[in-house]
């Protein structure tokens, strides 16, 4: 029995290729909700990660806005923290060396107000040893100059893209805003920027109100929302993605179980990322990980290759 | 998961919760909290709920108390003994407490007061005396005031109405008591809504008594990952939840920013 046993009884083999760069399996934990890493170092074996997206890093440090910075709402919350972080220098310094010695890739977020802000930090994590790849955000609702304002227009996400593009060796992945009428557009100029990969969604820009205060809950206004409520919003957005493009996508919204991978995967995506779940379950990842290789063992599927853009319908995808 | 073993009303309001946990009961300091998923199967509420512990009642239980304040702690309340509920704990940095200390001046308002429970308990167990403060609106919301009666320590209340005690904030209360005392050697803890600790990290200021508070926050990870739990300092950001709950009242920097003095 042992020797005839057809080879979906062994491991599912979990690697994926995204263009330039590889990753041990396609989950991977989203910017923003899981620090630098090391703050789930005693929760999650890092090592099992397929990645790890760094919080969104700035050149200067930010404090990010004042409290209240979080709201829950059905099945999701909504967020401004205001892009917190260490600024590149601590980054580079105190928490990429740490980092290292973990086996996974670890990719960072870039964020700026400017074209040449997003240029100097590309340069500077180009010139340090340990970043697989560079996640350009043009996406962040949270921050008013540059972010969303950068990608929602086409030509300034080409021309962010290709200028990073010109001046790293690095995978470019460009994180894409759901905030848009055509997404498809946006995917199109990131492409001809020059883009590696595509991430997506980054948060929905909502709103929440206090009936007592008869002000709105966050101190920012609005803020972005995710979890498990952005989910159908983030499958369309992929597939739309996955219509217009044909570079890897890493699909992210609302994914809680290994059964959600695999409608990301199936609507086009190569590779997925955990976020707000990570919050809820500290392991959710790994738990997400596991749940996803017996479904593939379950469904006799060998490879994970087998499932990306596997979505059954008179009009496939390409 | 963590098994309830019991879960009852104490005053209006207020509720009573014990459940099961080796790991959190050996290992939880004064001024620890716990993140509580409150629905097993269900994405509504989404996010774990902070509470401070309030005592260990026996090796492997940990103890709340929790005051009804939305949707999170209604269906809380509804959870049977027997029930279960998924913690995570013990989180955050608690209270630290000087072997030097003389006196130690306690301060809770409403729902601030359980992680004094707690604090009460270790003082004691080191031989450290400790006058408590206690304040509600009214006297029917004075709550755990029966936890505070071991020998060396000494309770004062005060309630907005004047229904018991001191007739006015905890606060004013304690500025008067002040007024008496020397506070050599001494040290305050304060856990209560923020305009209260504002006011005692002012009256602490001029008295120049350390003082140490615990703050709260929206919290969504409990680990310091999300940010969103961020307070200002004087060292810079901190996070609530992993640098805290417990901070020293004269680094917040919006206090600072407030102070009738500057
Ligand atoms: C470190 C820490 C320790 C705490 N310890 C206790 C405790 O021992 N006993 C207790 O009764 N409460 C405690 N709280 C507050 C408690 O977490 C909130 O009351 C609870 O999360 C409300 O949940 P809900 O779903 O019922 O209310 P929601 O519907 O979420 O909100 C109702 C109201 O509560 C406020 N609120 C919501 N979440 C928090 C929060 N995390 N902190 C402060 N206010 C909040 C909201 O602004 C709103 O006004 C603590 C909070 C922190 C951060
Ligand atoms: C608190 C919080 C902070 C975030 N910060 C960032 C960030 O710094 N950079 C970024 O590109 N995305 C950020 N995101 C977006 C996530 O990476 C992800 O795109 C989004 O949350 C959707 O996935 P989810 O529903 O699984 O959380 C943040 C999300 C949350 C909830
Ligand atoms: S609650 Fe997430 S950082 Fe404090």
């Amino acid at each position: 029995m042992e020797s005839t046993s057809p080879s979906w009884n062994k491991a599912p083999d979990l690697r994926v290729q995204l263009g330039p760069l590889e990753l041990k399996n396609p989950i991977t934990v989203a910017s923003g909700t899981f620090g630098y890493g090391l703050e789930y170092k005693n929760y999650v074996d890092l090592n099992r990660l397929g990645a790890i997206f760094v919080k969104g890093l700035t050149l200067k440090p930010r404090s990010g806005h004042p409290q209240q910075r979080i709201a829950e709402t059905a099945s999701g919350m909504l967020n401004c923290i205001g892009l917190q972080n260490v600024g590149i220098d601590e980054f580079i310094k105190d928490k990429l060396p740490k980092l290292r010695s973990y086996d996974t890739a670890v990719i960072a977020n870039i964020n700026g107000s400017t074209a040449e802000e997003y240029y100097e930090i590309s340069d500077r994590l180009t010139q340090s040893d340990g970043v697989a790849a560079l996640e350009v955000n043009v996406s962040c609702p949270n921050v008013k100059a540059g972010g969303m304002m950068f990608g929602t227009d086409p030509f300034l996400i080409e021309t962010i893209t290709s200028g990073i593009r010109k001046r790293t060796h690095l995978p470019v992945i460009v994180k894409l805003s759901p905030n848009v009428t055509d997404i498809g557009a946006m995917a199109i100029a990131a492409c001809n920027g020059g883009a590696d990969i595509l991430s997506l969604i980054n948060t929905l820009v909502g709103m929440a109100v206090d009936v007592r205060t008869w002000r709105p809950v966050l101190s920012n206004l609005t803020g972005g929302l995710s979890g498990p409520a952005i989910k159908p919003v983030a499958l369309r957005c992929v597939y739309e993605t996955a219509r217009a493009v044909s570079v890897p996508i890493i699909g992210m919204g609302g994914i809680c179980s290994g059964t959600d991978v695999v409608e990301f995967l199936l609507v086009g995506a190569h590779a997925v990322s955990i976020g707000t779940a990570s919050y809820i379950h500290p392991d959710a990842s790994i738990r997400i990980l596991d749940e996803l290789i017996r479904y593939m063992i379950e469904n006799r599927i060998g490879h994970i290759s087998e499932i990306t853009r596997g979505l059954k319908h008179e009009n496939p995808l390409p | 998961m963590n098994r309830v073993v019991e879960n009852r009303k104490i005053a209006p309001g207020y509720y009573y919760l014990e459940f099961l946990s080796d790991g959190i009961s050996s290992r939880a300091v004064p001024g620890q909290f716990v993140m509580m998923r409150i629905s097993m199967h269900s994405t509504d509420p989404l996010l774990r709920r902070p509470f401070s512990i309030m005592h260990i009642p026996a090796p492997g239980a940990v103890g709340i108390v929790y005051k009804i304040a939305g949707r999170g702690t209604r269906i809380l309340s509804e959870v049977i003994p027997g029930g279960e509920i998924d913690c995570m704990g013990p989180l955050g940095v608690g209270f630290s407490i000087s072997k030097t200390l003389k006196r130690a001046y306690l301060l809770g308002g409403g729902a601030g007061t359980p992680p004094l429970v707690f604090l009460a308990a270790e003082l004691h167990r080191m031989g450290i005396p400790a006058s408590v403060f206690l304040g509600a609106r009214r006297s029917e919301e004075l709550i755990l005031a029966d936890h505070f009666r071991s020998p060396g320590q000494e309770i004062h209340e005060s309630t907005d109405d004047g229904s018991r005690g001191y007739h006015g904030t905890v606060t004013a209360g304690f500025a008067e008591y002040l007024r008496q005392v020397n506070p050599e050697n001494s040290a305050i803890y304060a856990c209560g809504p923020e305009p209260m600790l504002k006011s005692v990290a002012h009256i602490s200021q001029a008295h120049s008594i350390p003082t140490q508070v615990s703050l709260e926050s929206q919290m969504a990870c409990g680990i310091g990952a999300c940010l969103g739990c961020t307070i200002q300092t004087l060292a810079g950001p901190k996070q609530i939840c992993s640098d805290g709950p417990v901070f020293d009242a004269s680094t917040i920097q919006k206090w600072i920013d407030e102070s009738p003095s500057g």
